[in-house]
């Protein structure tokens, strides 16, 4: 499990971090530059991915955010990126800690799971969302905050 | 999914050290990914200065501001991991 503080193996996006991509965020790009040339290819769990994609609901409305919305800014960021599929191993221990977190945000789940396992810095505008999920599990998940929640 | 075969060279170092990473395993899966994860990096870099390119360069602030952000929580820098006794090599013989 990652500590903040200890040295971290990767990075994980979640859905936050796509946001922001797609709305040209300078932070979250020269973050991704940045990891990019330390040699790592950030993950972005499936779930993440689709909520992500989901229509404007998802999408932010803070001032950070005043900038259009372009698919086309958001495909470019995950050229960079893996995508971590989401099969029924993974499915299933999202299921077992939303059912302990007594949640049902699948995307969240599964970028807690997959950043625990791989030990992975996770870039999120949902930290306390996030940080409640890894402690009904007893884990702790390295973050950086990009835009703010809403 | 498709595959094709390739007849490629390895220098004989980097292959003792492939063949010790595999552990008895296959190598292909294991080249293709690391092949994989290189194209990834690069396009990643392409889409990033084709976003600079159209709103503007970072800064050098903007820069540093990342590396103490991902400083801070210990991302480390792969790419200047210790090298391979093949790399050190070559270091000591590059000539100036």
């Amino acid at each position: 499990m990652s500590r903040p503080g200890d040295q971290v193996a990767g990075l994980t996006y979640d859905t936050g971090a796509l946001l922001a991509a797609g709305v040209g965020d300078r932070r979250v790009w020269r973050l991704h530059r940045r990891a990019l040339e330390r040699g790592h290819a950030p993950v972005v769990p499936a779930a993440v991915l689709a909520h992500a994609c989901s229509g404007p609901a998802a999408r932010p409305s803070s001032p950070a955010s005043s900038s259009a919305w372009s698919p086309d800014l958001l495909a470019g960021f995950l050229y960079g990126c893996g995508l971590e599929v989401l099969d029924e191993a993974l499915a299933r221990h999202c299921a077992l800690l939303l059912n302990r977190a007594g949640t049902a945000d699948v995307a969240a789940a599964s970028v807690v799971v997959g950043a625990t396992r791989r030990r992975d810095l996770v870039i999120t505008s949902n930290v306390a969302g996030l940080r409640r999920l890894a402690r009904s599990v007893g884990a702790q998940v390295a973050m950086i905050a990009v835009l703010p929640d809403g | 999914m498709a595959v094709v075969k390739r007849s490629v060279s390895f220098e004989a170092e980097v292959w003792s050290e492939l063949t010790a990473a595999a552990g008895g395993g296959a190598f292909s899966p294991l080249v293709n990914e690391a092949v994989a994860f290189y194209l990834r990096r690069r396009r990643g870099l392409a889409a990033v200065a084709a976003y600079e390119a159209e709103h503007g360069a970072f800064t050098r602030a903007e820069l540093e501001s990342a590396d103490r952000g991902l400083d801070q929580v210990g991302v480390p820098d792969l790419t200047s991991a210790q090298p391979t006794r093949v790399a050190r090599s070559r270091a000591r013989t590059r000539p100036r």
